[in-house]
């Protein structure tokens, strides 16, 4: 039997014990000779069900906690059962009322995917305007004009790291463009990428690729050397 | 735990130069100064003044406006209890007395072994599980007595 766990590795859910958890999740995993996949991410942001684990179904994410070290087992032999009777149980994580009355922006991946994965990041619709961006053929673009290029800036749908990194503006790429064409300055799409690095990173911690500029992370986006953030390891 | 280098004039120099391109480079040098030495010395502030371009006062300024840089090397092991208001609403106070009594010692000194040093900080940015705390860079949540004897035992064994 293979399953998939899904554990946070955010500070609050650090601090009381989730890598505590983690470790004996692994441990009575190997015990059992269960094949399990576990994927580190951020929190869902209940934190009196921290530490919140999750485990994959057909149905969706089943979520337990709050989690101890001594519940492990137990909760180990409730996935394997499928019964979804142990009394830390709490069903479907999307369907617990505190997450679905919430539209997520900021956070919506936040609690879903490792923050550092750029796979996880593309299986979430990450990159998907700047493929296609990509597919454009430039040189035609430039020739036909600012109105044209502005239309299909739009038609990519490219997010601006400005909707990240202003507390969600909400403005995408086509919409600073044309704010900067009206405005007479930066031409081009790109150079809205270049500047203002530094307001991104508190945004770092919870979807890191999303952060990085909306352009593929540099070598530079994952390293952010000034922050001080002891807590995360 | 990390072991901390003894300061030395030339390591000081070294982290300096290592730093001194960077963009507002004064706060990246005098972290890595803390987490070479354990503490930012007056020495080292009088170096980076000059190495930035800036009056000693300006400098002192920023090392005394951020508590967490320390002007004397801490001890073995760090407690940092927190007290601020979410922590506090949820008995940070008392807490930090029981540390006090159980150390001998006020917030903001070390014991007189050198095992640990206790501080007060305010906010460590994960209130929801309030009471907070962190021993050597650990975040520790939901702290009752029982966890915080347990927490001062291990730093003192």
């Amino acid at each position: 039997m293979s399953i998939r766990i899904f554990v946070p590795r955010d500070a609050g859910a650090l601090a009381v014990g989730a890598d505590e958890v983690a470790g004996a999740l692994q441990a009575e995993a190997s015990r059992r000779k269960l094949a399990l996949t576990m994927t580190r991410t951020g929190s869902r942001g209940l934190y009196w069900l921290e530490p919140m684990i999750e485990v994959e179904t057909a149905q969706g994410r089943i979520a337990y906690g709050p989690v101890a070290e001594s519940d492990v087992a137990s909760v180990l032999d409730d996935i394997a059962s499928g019964s979804n009777r142990h009394p830390l149980c709490l069903g479907l994580t999307e369907e617990i009322p505190f997450l679905k009355r919430q539209s997520r922006l900021t956070f919506a991946r936040c609690g879903i995917v490792d923050p550092l994965s750029v796979d996880d990041y593309r299986a979430h619709g990450g990159y998907a305007g700047l493929a296609k961006a990509l597919t454009l053929d430039a040189r035609r673009a430039h020739r036909a004009g600012g109105r044209v290029r502005l239309a299909r800036a739009r038609r990519c749908g490219l997010p601006d790291r400005h909707q990240v990194a202003h507390g969600g503006a909400g403005a995408s790429a086509a919409e600073i463009y044309r704010l900067q064409r009206r405005r007479g300055r930066q031409r081009h799409l790109r150079r809205s990428h270049d500047h203002g690095r530094r307001s991104l990173r508190s945004d770092r911690r919870h979807d890191d690729c999303r952060a990085s500029r909306s352009a593929p992370p540099r070598a530079t986006s994952t390293s952010a050397p000034n922050i001080r953030m002891r807590s995360r390891r | 735990m990390p072991a901390y280098e003894p300061w030395t004039e030339q390591r000081t120099a070294t982290i300096i130069a290592e730093h001194r391109d960077a963009e507002g480079p004064a706060l990246p040098i005098l972290h890595a100064l803390q987490e070479a030495f354990g503490h930012v010395p007056e020495e080292a502030v009088r170096m980076v003044a000059d190495a930035l371009n800036v009056t000693r006062a300006e400098m002192h300024g920023v090392v005394t406006f951020y508590h967490d840089f320390r002007k004397t090397p801490p001890g073995r092991h760090v407690l940092k209890l927190c007290q601020a208001e979410a922590c506090q609403a949820k008995g940070a106070r008392d807490l930090a007395k029981h540390a006090k009594a159980r150390l001998g010692i006020e917030a903001g000194e070390t014991t007189p072994d050198r095992q640990v040093t206790l501080e007060n900080v305010y906010c460590l940015g994960f209130c929801a599980t309030a009471p907070s705390a962190m021993l050597d860079g650990r975040p520790i949540g939901r702290l009752d007595a029982v966890r915080l004897d347990a927490l001062i035992d291990e730093a003192r064994s």
